[in-house]
């Protein structure tokens, strides 16, 4: 409809959003900073071009929807937790994380800046200094509680930095030679990589482990590089081998001031806990981030080679599932709870 | 992980498209998106030249439009006349150009 129209609809939907019982708290600091931007515009008949104000609109809706599907009280506590950390190691900024269940198969990520809009359009309005952009998570429903299957989301998190930061564009300006099959996107393979090196960072091989399954044996596609080859990449970076296109990306990363491609995730092994139906303990973040390689090996080893550790008959595909997710889950919780403590009764 | 990245590829960065769309409606540009659009339009005629020059301080909209322009003959000639500033008709023409883009895929 009328951008002016649409902005009172948005603006009143946001109040409504942020007086619900399940919002997440942080999100109401910036939702709260959301209908001061729209206030100032419907206050301001006339004051801005009307294709800022279409624009405005459109970008207050797209965040509208993605913070309506937040306010469920189903959200994947323990995998965002991990990835806020990921996000806050690679950007200055903290970002607003909300997650959307979907009925789809696919993982995805969608960013959202609606600061870096304002700051260059609104010229008479004063952010005051906040500019959290907003990143929407979308989970499949199937997915949401089960940690394991999450994997593929630190992958997407690759994107967000990627494109946030135009890494692989960069890339395509300062080194030239070709990566991609002919005839192939080249800008879509280094994307590819370059996410693929990303997760690896945090959960080591598992950033490739969901391709051997899902994808095994798949050649390389206009967009895609083969899974063969995708494997190698981000084998010889954790081996710590020579690799072009690993050296590619460093080298962009340094111009550009941002973080280096290293493995953060430390290696861990829940082998001995989960065997005892334990949660496993990490001692740090970087763990949290190992557990989920060593709990993915952990759960399609006992699947694939049929260890039953908890003596259960007859043990099903079902209960390794179950039993692996449920205390991947609670492991990562334990740590972020006992973390929440620990900074609360320093800072006392 | 197996899907394709949005194709945004065909079109120009968001507040880069937004104010050629207020400059070719001869309409005046608010004064950060004034100084956003210098800076990227400079930024990226410089990355061509040398792409060493990229930095921390290089927006990602002029990485992204430097590529636009270092694989179109087309739209660098489009786009050199407004090196220093840029005009309603330059504008034009570029939002014409990016239309072609979008429908050719």
């Amino acid at each position: 409809l009328r951008p002016r129209v649409d902005l009172n609809l948005i603006r009143d939907s946001l109040r409504q959003l942020n007086d619900s019982t399940y919002f997440e708290s942080r999100l109401h600091e910036f939702t709260d900073h959301l209908v001061r931007a729209i206030n100032h515009v419907l206050a301001s008949p006339g004051k801005y071009d009307p294709r800022i104000e279409q624009q405005f609109a459109i970008l207050m809706h797209v965040v509208q929807s993605h913070l309506a599907g937040s306010t469920a009280n189903e959200i994947p506590f323990e995998v965002v937790y991990c990835l806020r950390d990921a996000l806050r190691r690679w950007s200055g900024r903290r970002a607003a994380i909300v997650t959307e269940l979907t009925a789809a198969h696919d993982f995805r990520m969608i960013p959202v800046d609606p600061w870096e809009f304002i700051r260059s359009t609104l010229a008479g309005y004063d952010t005051g200094g906040f500019e959290q952009p907003l990143v929407m998570i979308g989970v499949p429903r199937l997915y949401a509680h089960k940690p394991i299957f999450c994997i593929p989301l630190y992958h997407e998190l690759g994107h967000f930095v990627d494109t946030t930061n135009r890494i692989s564009e960069a890339s395509m300006l300062v080194d030239r030679s070709p990566i991609a099959t002919p005839g192939a996107d080249e800008l879509s393979y280094r994307r590819e990589f370059f996410a693929d090196l990303f997760a690896a960072c945090f959960i080591g091989s598992g950033s490739v482990s969901p391709l051997s399954i899902i994808a095994p044996n798949v050649p390389p596609s206009r967009t895609h590089p083969s899974t063969r080859e995708r494997k190698r990449v981000v084998d010889a970076f954790l081996a710590g081998s020579s690799e072009p296109i690993v050296t590619m990306f460093q080298n962009i990363l340094v111009r550009q001031s941002l973080p280096p491609l290293q493995r953060v995730a430390a290696r861990v092994s829940v082998d001995a806990d989960f065997d005892e139906l334990r949660t496993f303990q990490a001692n740090s973040i970087e763990e949290v981030h190992g557990l989920y390689e060593s709990a993915w090996n952990y759960m399609f080893t006992a699947i694939d080679g049929g260890r039953n550790p908890w003596e259960i008959a007859p043990l099903t595909e079902g209960a390794i599932e179950a039993i692996s997710n449920d205390l991947t889950e609670k492991s990562i919780r334990n740590f972020a709870i006992r973390t929440a403590w620990n900074e609360a009764a320093t800072t006392r | 992980m197996l899907a394709a990245t949005s194709p945004e590829r065909d079109r120009f960065p968001t507040l880069f498209h937004l104010a050629l769309q207020i400059v070719s409606a001869r309409r005046r540009l608010p004064d950060p998106l004034s100084h956003h659009l210098t800076a990227v339009i400079a930024q990226a005629w410089d990355i061509i030249s040398n792409p060493n020059a990229i930095s921390k301080d290089t927006a990602p909209e002029a990485i992204q439009l430097a590529l636009r322009l270092r694989e179109s003959e087309r739209l660098r000639s489009a786009m050199e006349p407004a090196r220093g500033h840029m005009t309603a008709e330059v504008a034009e023409r570029l939002l014409a150009m990016e239309r072609e883009f979008e429908t050719s895929r």
